[in-house]
């Protein structure tokens, strides 16, 4: 049900991210899939004497979930404390208006709230074992070469060999730390920054996992099969893999429309995460490394102009990164933080609901269908 | 650079256990058993196209 390294996580992320004390009044909301995690942050809160409310909801379609969410509210006014919302999804980032809605009333500097993606027993044992103080001075250390550099050379023990052209002028940085600020949410598993890189080409070979903003049960390791990807213009122009099977579901990923464009250079920046883990997740993609991550960019539409259904994040473990021809590189599993103030322009959310206005389309890569009994998958091949 | 602080001690107690077993029985009951857009769950070697969060 629960193991003792998962528990010991919970009591930790309790200790060092929420901080909740008895004055406070706690809601998780989770869907289905996570019912377990769910079910342990309720009961480590409650032991700590918070008043905490379960509300579960269904993923990203529950017509129900905005006054189920208000049943269980305090009246703002009556709360001596916070207002804790924490949620947890497996596979999904559901229903961010309806949630902001619903505490709308509550002040937002009275207010802590984290949705968490991935939820599993590896959320907690890993990746919320990393300190978020210590991501904070990883991510700023990060933050302060890179926002003014203009060119990247990296490279990859895998053998990735990569030139970066960035347009720190235009592009925004995202920066996923696991610290909140008020007015917004901070989305777990923590530890990243990442931006739209302007170029980028050479070879990237990811040989730690793959993530895919789609529902998958296929194994997303790539210790055994790294996947090379050619680049040049800031697209993939060519890839191998030599697993059959990985092969064509990412020929089937890339097919979808501007799926071949690079929208996101990351790196991860959670120490705290080990081997990757079989399951699709979030939790790979914060691994001390890089990753590129095709087709849906992270910027603004007015910024970047294309849009695309899918967003298939290729990680690999470790690296170093050359800024502007410097002779030392930054060697991403283990540089020191160093005492920088984390810059006050960044975006805190990589992960949102999906918009269902946008998805309800019957397009060559529909990803929900409108049918007579409601939204239904679509299923390729 | 700060630390990691020491792990508080927390172990998972008999009562513990028992009383998540309570939770999860408790939140079993209220919930939809089914419905919903992603109870149809993909193959093993299928991709369902169903997006399931943004990217920023």
């Amino acid at each position: 049900m629960i193991t003792p390294e998962a528990w010991a996580g919970v009591q930790y992320f309790l200790d060092n991210y929420v901080k909740p004390t008895a004055d406070d009044f706690a809601v998780v909301a989770y869907t289905p899939d996570s019912r377990g995690p769910a079910a342990w942050l309720c009961v480590a809160l409650r032991d700590r004497g918070v008043v905490v409310e379960d509300v579960w909801m269904t993923p990203i379609s529950d017509g129900g979930i905005l006054e189920r969410f208000r049943s269980v509210l305090v009246d703002p006014s009556e709360l001596k404390g916070r207002l804790i919302v924490v949620t947890l999804e497996r596979d999904t980032m559901s229903h961010d208006s309806k949630i902001k809605e619903a505490i709308q009333y509550f002040d937002k500097d009275r207010r802590l709230i984290f949705r968490a993606i991935s939820a599993c027993e590896e959320l907690f044992s890993s990746a919320l074992r990393a300190n978020p103080e210590e991501i904070n001075a990883l991510n700023a250390t990060l933050l302060t070469r890179l926002t003014k550099a203009r060119k990247l050379h990296i490279e990859t023990p895998s053998g990735s060999n990569i030139d970066v052209v960035l347009n720190n002028e235009r592009h925004q940085w995202i920066s996923n730390r696991g610290k909140h600020r008020p007015g917004r949410i901070a989305i777990l598993p923590p530890g990243e920054v990442a931006t739209f890189p302007a170029d980028v080409s050479g070879v990237f070979v990811a040989d730690f996992a793959f993530n895919l903003n789609a529902i998958t049960q296929r194994d997303t390791r790539l210790n055994r099969c790294p996947i090379t990807v050619k680049l040049k213009g800031g697209r993939a122009i060519d890839f191998h893999c030599a697993d059959e099977e990985i092969s064509s579901f990412i020929a089937q990923c890339f097919e979808q429309y501007c799926a071949s464009n690079v929208g996101e250079l990351g790196f991860g920046t959670n120490r705290r995460i080990g081997d990757a883990i079989a399951m699709n997740s979030h939790i790979n993609e914060r691994k001390p490394g890089i990753h590129l991550g095709f087709g849906q960019h992270n910027q603004d539409h007015e910024i970047v102009a294309y849009r695309c259904a899918i967003h298939l994040d290729l990680i690999a473990a470790g690296g170093s990164v050359w800024v502007d021809g410097d002779v030392d590189a930054i060697n991403l599993a283990d540089f020191q933080a160093l005492k920088s103030r984390h810059p006050a322009q960044f975006r805190d959310e990589d992960v949102f609901s999906p918009d269902l206005e946008d998805l309800e389309v019957e397009d060559c890569c529909g990803i929900l269908r409108q049918g007579q009994n409601g939204l239904s998958l679509f299923e390729p091949r | 650079m700060p630390d990691n602080p020491p792990d508080k001690p927390s172990v998972l107690t008999k009562e513990m256990i028992d009383k998540l077993k309570d939770q999860l029985d408790a939140m079993e009951g209220k919930e939809i058993k089914s419905g919903g857009p992603v109870s149809h769950k993909p193959g093993d070697n299928t991709v369902a196209w169903y997006i399931a969060y943004g990217t920023s």
